[in-house]
């Protein structure tokens, strides 16, 4: 069966209305494509149609823990070139054990520097 | 003239005779074997020279014989003098005369003669016996034997010659000395039969007086009227010091200390006058005065006898005591000292020997409820009955261990047991080997720990709670830094925005950015507002003022305030208030409780749905209503809902609500409700059902008081 996917820059998982709000303007400001989802549930919804480059995730959601997207993501080729990297308030040091364990990108700790989403967009630059 | 053949008939049937009662004696007395060829060479000698065979060979071989006869008998004799007679008796005859007269002979009473002979003999011996002063009877027969015996063979030597008068002379010798030969065995056998059984009694009375003397305890013999008759002077001397000339004949009551006397009188009922013959012994210990006043503690027996005169006797043997007694006193002072400790000891002691309890003390009747005699009577399975079932079976395996002597013993052991009334308590048990009358058993210590352990538990509790509130205090700390991080994070990303902005942006690009940096600073400080609130609830520093206040005016405020809310939630507000109503409330706090409650209700409520606010006003209450068509609340919510940090997370559940807050609201709202003496309640019918929130004011509590 195949399915008709839109690549996205850009997939925002995070609970926090304003981080939220904020990425998605900064986002579409630098000429970038960003979808959004609040849970890790909605988040699954979006990645059955879409394809993106960068996923930044949240590790506290309201439903999961935000790291456990990662396993169904990794399972599946269409996603083998995604980067996953962590936005979140926990400290940086457990942020990283998880990143370790589960096999993530990169840790992005907020409140982040705007450097490092602008780190994000070279990356894509080059791909 | 005497017929001689007659008399040497005579002679020799009188030999004869000696000769067979000397063989009868020496049956018995076997040690006289040396006299037996004495006893048949002097007859057959005797025969051989005067049973008138006149041959000369005859004669001297008759002679021979005769005088080897003599001589063997004084050989035995001396055999026997060394060899036994010595042992008993030590002297020997000294001086010794023996008077012998000779008289005219006539034939006609030679018979007579003979029998006064040894009538004579026997009064001799008796007297040489009493010259030789209760020397040897057979000593006293010896030596007239040994005399008669020289004077016949002198008499015999001499008759050959002749000589007028000598055969008569000769003749009277040889009777005598046939005589004293005939009576010797006799003497022998008298002798055996009386003398040595009175030495006998003589060496025994001896024995018993040496004993009694130097023995070591008072003998005394009292009479019937209790006079002392007799008493052991050296021991007397020794233990009380009196002599005989002191005791005797005084009463032995004189002595005794008045009240043992009294005592002693009662017990046995005896008479003071005197005692009646009576069977068995008698054993008391009694207080007896030194000559130097002092008592001395003595134990006597005494037994009763019949003496020679037919009166009854006691003869007492007594003991000092004292320092028996002594010993006695301090063993019982330390008994008892030791059967305090464990009596009214807080400690339950046990002896437990063959799987049954032989000592229990008091103390652990008490702790059990059970008396003494419940608990002796008691197995050691029985015990299992009245042990918690949780604890049996360690119970049954330590009773294993001890009896097959894997353990020795036990400590800090603890379990369960009910007691009498049902009351369960917590025990711990220590228990060792030990030797109890001569068997193993062992000796058990029992504490009551109930209160320890209760304590224990209460430590342990009180613990886990420390230990949940250490988590939970790391937990906020943690909650409280994410919470503040989040807002600070969309502020902190619009701010590097502007900073990196120009002038030639327009006002449209950067507006955005300011209104999310604006928002992010509005939640900080509600968030450190309600964290404020918080900290000020816990520590209870929240103090409220009151003020009589017009409860409708505070609504209206408080529903100007939100109206932008509900427009831009698209939510219609519809507020129904009646008559004017006045509470005392602290007019800074309480509309915080409205705009909070009625600002959930907004965002919880889809656009297009309706919010309600009442106030209704009863003779207990005034209740302010709060109903919305929103999206409800389950059990589970409901139960979450005014806890700290109870946010309801609506992620993920398609709900179109605002999720903002960090889910402090609730919770100080309903502190500072209940600080004014009410109460808010809350009602859902569950998802999409709606909610319904009452603050309900209470007007009888009066907050001055």
């Amino acid at each position: 069966m195949e399915k008709n996917y839109t690549k996205i820059d850009f997939l925002i998982i995070e609970d926090d209305f304003d981080t939220v709000n904020f990425l998605k303007i900064f986002i579409k400001d630098q000429g970038y494509t960003c979808k959004h989802a609040g849970s890790v549930k909605k988040g699954l919804e979006i990645l059955n149609n879409n394809i993106p480059s960068i996923i930044l995730l949240d590790l506290l959601l309201p439903d999961q823990k935000g790291h456990e997207i990662i396993k169904p993501i990794k399972a599946n080729l269409l996603f083998s070139d995604v980067l996953i990297y962590f936005l979140t308030a926990i400290p940086r040091s457990e942020a990283l054990e998880i990143m370790e364990k589960y096999g993530a990108n990169g840790v992005i700790s907020k409140p982040f520097n705007l450097e490092e989403i602008d780190s994000l967009f070279k990356i894509l630059e080059k791909k | 003239m005497l017929d001689e053949s007659f008399l040497n008939l005579q002679i020799t049937l009188l030999l004869t005779l000696g000769t067979i009662i000397f063989i009868f004696v020496s049956f018995k007395r076997r040690d006289l074997i040396a006299y037996l060829p004495s006893y048949i060479f002097v007859p057959i000698g005797y025969l051989f020279v005067y049973l008138q065979i006149y041959d000369i060979t005859f004669r001297l071989l008759g002679n021979f014989l005769f005088l080897l006869g003599v001589l063997v008998f004084i050989f035995a004799i001396y055999y026997e003098y060394f060899k036994t007679i010595k042992k008993i008796h030590r002297a020997t005859p000294k001086n010794s005369k023996i008077l012998v007269s000779l008289s005219p002979i006539t034939s006609l009473i030679i018979g007579i003669q003979t029998f006064f002979a040894i009538l004579i003999l026997i009064a001799i011996i008796m007297l040489i016996k009493l010259f030789l002063m209760e020397r040897s009877t057979i000593h006293a027969s010896l030596i007239l034997f040994l005399t008669s015996a020289l004077l016949t063979a002198v008499s015999t030597i001499l008759s050959s010659f002749q000589l007028p008068g000598m055969w008569e002379f000769s003749f009277v010798a040889t009777i005598l000395f046939s005589a004293s030969y005939f009576m010797f065995p006799i003497i022998i056998f008298l002798e055996e039969k009386l003398v040595k059984s009175k030495i006998k009694v003589k060496e025994s009375e001896e024995k018993y007086r040496l004993i009694s003397e130097n023995a070591n305890d008072l003998i005394a013999i009292l009479n019937d009227k209790y006079e002392y008759e007799y008493i052991n002077e050296q021991a007397y001397l020794k233990f009380l010091g009196y002599s005989k000339d002191q005791l005797i004949g005084k009463k032995v009551w004189d002595l005794v200390h008045p009240e043992d006397f009294e005592r002693i009188m009662s017990s046995q009922q005896l008479s003071v006058d005197g005692f009646q013959a009576v069977e068995g012994e008698d054993k008391a210990e009694l207080r007896i005065k030194h000559k130097n006043g002092t008592y001395l503690w003595m134990e006597y027996t005494g037994k009763v006898f019949i003496n020679s005169e037919g009166n009854p006797n006691v003869i007492t043997i007594t003991r000092d005591i004292t320092e028996r007694k002594k010993a006695e006193e301090e063993l019982k002072e330390s008994e008892e000292k030791f059967r305090t400790i464990t009596e009214q000891s807080f400690i339950g002691v046990i002896i437990e020997q063959d799987f049954m309890l032989k000592y229990v003390n008091q103390q652990f009747s008490i702790i059990l409820g059970y008396t003494s005699e419940e608990i002796l009577s008691w197995r050691l399975s029985d015990f299992y009955e009245i042990i918690h079932p949780d604890d049996v079976i360690r119970f049954k395996k330590m009773i294993e261990d001890m009896s097959t002597g894997m353990l020795d013993n036990i400590t800090n052991f603890q379990f369960r047991l009910y007691k009498k009334t049902g009351e369960i308590i917590w025990l711990e048990l220590f228990s060792r080997k030990i030797t109890y009358k001569n068997g193993s058993a062992n000796l058990v210590f029992i504490l009551d720990i109930t209160e320890k352990r209760e304590a224990e538990q209460l430590i342990l509790e009180e613990n886990k709670k420390l230990v949940e509130l250490d988590n939970l205090r790391k937990d906020l700390i943690t909650r409280i830094s994410h919470e503040l991080r989040t807002p600070l994070t969309s502020m902190y990303a619009a701010s590097q925005i502007l900073l990196r902005s120009n002038k030639e942006d327009s006002i449209e690009k950067i507006l955005p950015y300011i209104e999310i940096s604006h928002h992010g600073s509005i939640r900080l400080k509600e968030l450190i507002e309600n964290l404020l609130d918080t900290s000020r609830i816990e520590n209870k520093k929240f103090e409220l003022r009151y003020s009589n206040e017009n409860i409708n005016a505070i609504i209206n405020d408080c529903v100007k305030e939100l109206n932008y809310l509900a427009d831009n939630r698209q939510v219609t507000l519809n507020v129904n208030l009646t008559t004017e109503v006045y509470f005392k409330l602290d007019k800074n706090r309480f509309p915080q409780v409205l705009i909070n409650t009625l600002s959930n209700a907004l965002k919880n409520t889809p656009p297009k749905g309706m919010v309600y606010l009442n106030l209704n006003e009863t003779n207990e209450y005034i209740d302010i209503i709060i109903k919305d068509t929103g999206v409800g609340l389950t059990g589970e919510e409901q139960k979450k809902l005014f806890q700290k940090f109870g946010k309801i997370e609506r992620y993920g559940m398609d709900l179109d609500v605002d999720i903002e807050g960090a889910g402090l609201g609730l919770y100080i709202s309903k502190e500072i409700v209940e600080l004014h003496g009410g109460q808010i309640l809350v009602e859902s019918e569950g998802r999409h059902k709606g909610s319904t929130f009452i603050i309900r004011l209470n007007k009888g509590v009066d907050k001055f008081q």
